[in-house]
């Protein structure tokens, strides 16, 4: 599978562009980008940085740069570096040497926990991707190992890795992951490669320092607010007052907006700049025809306190998850905690979708058909 | 950011308020992430999103140059910014850090 990313498809400046030549993956080129090219070699040679895709997850530069893709989308949980540090644990990096870059929008990145969706939430990032992305890396490893030998001319079985080169046991001698990449991505994964032992960690379970804190001190880090792209419009909303509510007459679309779209339980106006998105909102709020159930005037904080605590004490439970036996384990336990939580209901601040970065869209259709299928959609998807 | 030294919040001012005034962003702070609230910053890891922090930071800037060597509850009184993340504490950390030289 080939995603296409053209550098105009991006406005943030700092965001870098992959070029894939080939289906299926083999090499991807990187342009003296930020985030692929490291000063200290490859500028100073002058020599242009080629960047080797060993797998879905690992690139590696002749300059020894290790980038690792993420498939989840950093909202402030450490899942950009949390899921690095599973790659780089198995690809035996140096955490220092390890950049890691959110991935395109592609069914090749999706996490095993949503059927392959490429979805952030609910706490399964590491755990979805934890078993593919220790097998990517050590496969990437073995196959850097290969190459190595292959290089010598002897067995893999007498070649090591560790901190990024692969070691021969005779003579002692070197090569690096960098010299190594070109000639490593040509070579079939191993289906089965293997895992370093858990008491052997030297990454997983341990502190490190987070990956994107840099951008996040000095106003370089992208948000989803900060993505423009060229024809791009926006949209405000204005949601049903009440529950249950939906719209039975659209308002005519304001002046300085381009349309209004019925959503059902929400009307939403689209314009050319969020100011006169907002505006357009503002001024169609009272003109919106909704039909609201009777059932509406009884929905408040109240009633559904009420109800709630009537489900906890009367309803059957659903039960989330189950581990061990839990009555027997009750029923011998030293002390029982018996304890009912409960919260108010809030509105999720509209805000918090604008703190995750930007997942890069695959582009719909070439241009050149019809509009509508030119559409592209970026989405922080943070839930 | 700050406007003549003092902390403001950009969301919360008009562009036009800001004529003839020296305006300070974060991405003015320091050429290379240098300033010492910045490297506090990382060193205690404080950002989760960092959607807040840059203005976190720039309000730490206005507090310790009133206020050398700030307690809790100056912090909590001078900083009344919002982070959703609830990185509080690690920004007192990053605060009391630098407040007694890095």
């Amino acid at each position: 599978m080939s995603s296409q990313i053209r550098a105009s498809d991006f406005s943030p400046s700092r965001r870098h562009f992959i070029v894939s030549t080939a289906a299926g993956g083999g090499l991807l080129l990187g342009f003296g980008l930020p985030l692929l090219s490291r000063p200290a070699t490859a500028a100073a040679t002058n020599t242009p940085v080629v960047s080797s895709t060993i797998n879905t997850w690992i690139q590696i530069g002749s300059d020894e740069s290790i980038t690792i893709l993420v498939g989840s989308s950093d909202m402030g949980q450490g899942a950009l570096s949390g899921l690095a540090q599973i790659v780089a644990e198995e690809l035996m990096v140096d955490w220092s040497t390890v950049k890691a870059i959110e991935a395109p929008a592609s069914p090749l990145y999706g996490n095993p926990a949503f059927g392959g969706g490429q979805v952030t939430g609910g706490s399964n990032s590491v755990r979805g991707y934890y078993d593919a992305l220790r097998t990517a890396g050590a496969a990437a490893r073995e196959m850097l190992i290969t190459a190595a030998a292959n290089s010598w001319g002897i067995s893999a079985s007498v070649c090591s890795a560790t901190n990024g080169t692969v070691v021969r046991s005779d003579t002692k001698q070197t090569l690096s992951y960098g010299i190594l990449a070109q000639s490593a991505a040509t070579l079939p994964p191993p289906a089965n490669p293997p895992l370093t032992s858990p008491g052997n960690f030297r990454l997983l379970g341990k502190p490190v320092p987070r990956l994107d804190l840099p951008q996040k001190v000095n106003g370089s880090a992208v948000y989803g607010i900060d993505v423009v792209v060229p024809g791009m419009v926006y949209a405000a909303i204005v949601h049903c007052p009440s529950i249950g509510g939906t719209c039975t007459a659209l308002p005519q679309t304001p002046q300085g907006a381009s349309a209004v779209v019925n959503l059902g339980n929400a009307v939403a106006v689209v314009a050319d700049s969020t100011w006169n998105a907002f505006q357009a909102a503002n001024a169609m709020r009272g003109n919106i025809q909704w039909n609201v159930p009777a059932s509406a005037a009884a929905i408040n904080s109240a009633q559904i306190f009420l109800q709630a605590q009537q489900l906890v004490q009367h309803g059957t439970a659903l039960v989330a998850e189950t581990q061990g036996n839990v009555s027997a384990a009750l029923a011998v336990a030293a002390k029982v905690l018996d304890l009912t939580y409960d919260a108010p209901t809030l509105p999720m601040p509209r805000w918090r979708s604008l703190t995750a970065p930007p997942a890069l869209p695959q582009r719909t259709a070439k241009s050149g058909r019809s509009p509508r299928c030119n559409r592209q959609h970026w989405e922080p998807p943070r839930q | 950011m700050l406007v003549d030294g003092q902390a403001q919040r950009s969301c919360d001012m008009d562009v036009g308020d800001a004529a003839g005034r020296n305006v300070t962003a974060i991405e003015g702070l320091s050429p290379d992430s240098s300033h010492p609230l910045q490297k506090a910053w990382i060193v205690e890891q404080v950002p989760q999103c960092g959607y807040c922090q840059s203005g976190m930071i720039m309000a730490a800037v206005d507090l310790l140059a009133q206020n050398p060597h700030p307690r809790d509850a100056d912090i909590a009184d001078a900083i009344d910014n919002i982070c959703a993340c609830g990185t509080y504490q690690r920004i007192r950390a990053a605060i009391h850090r630098v407040a007694n030289g890095g």
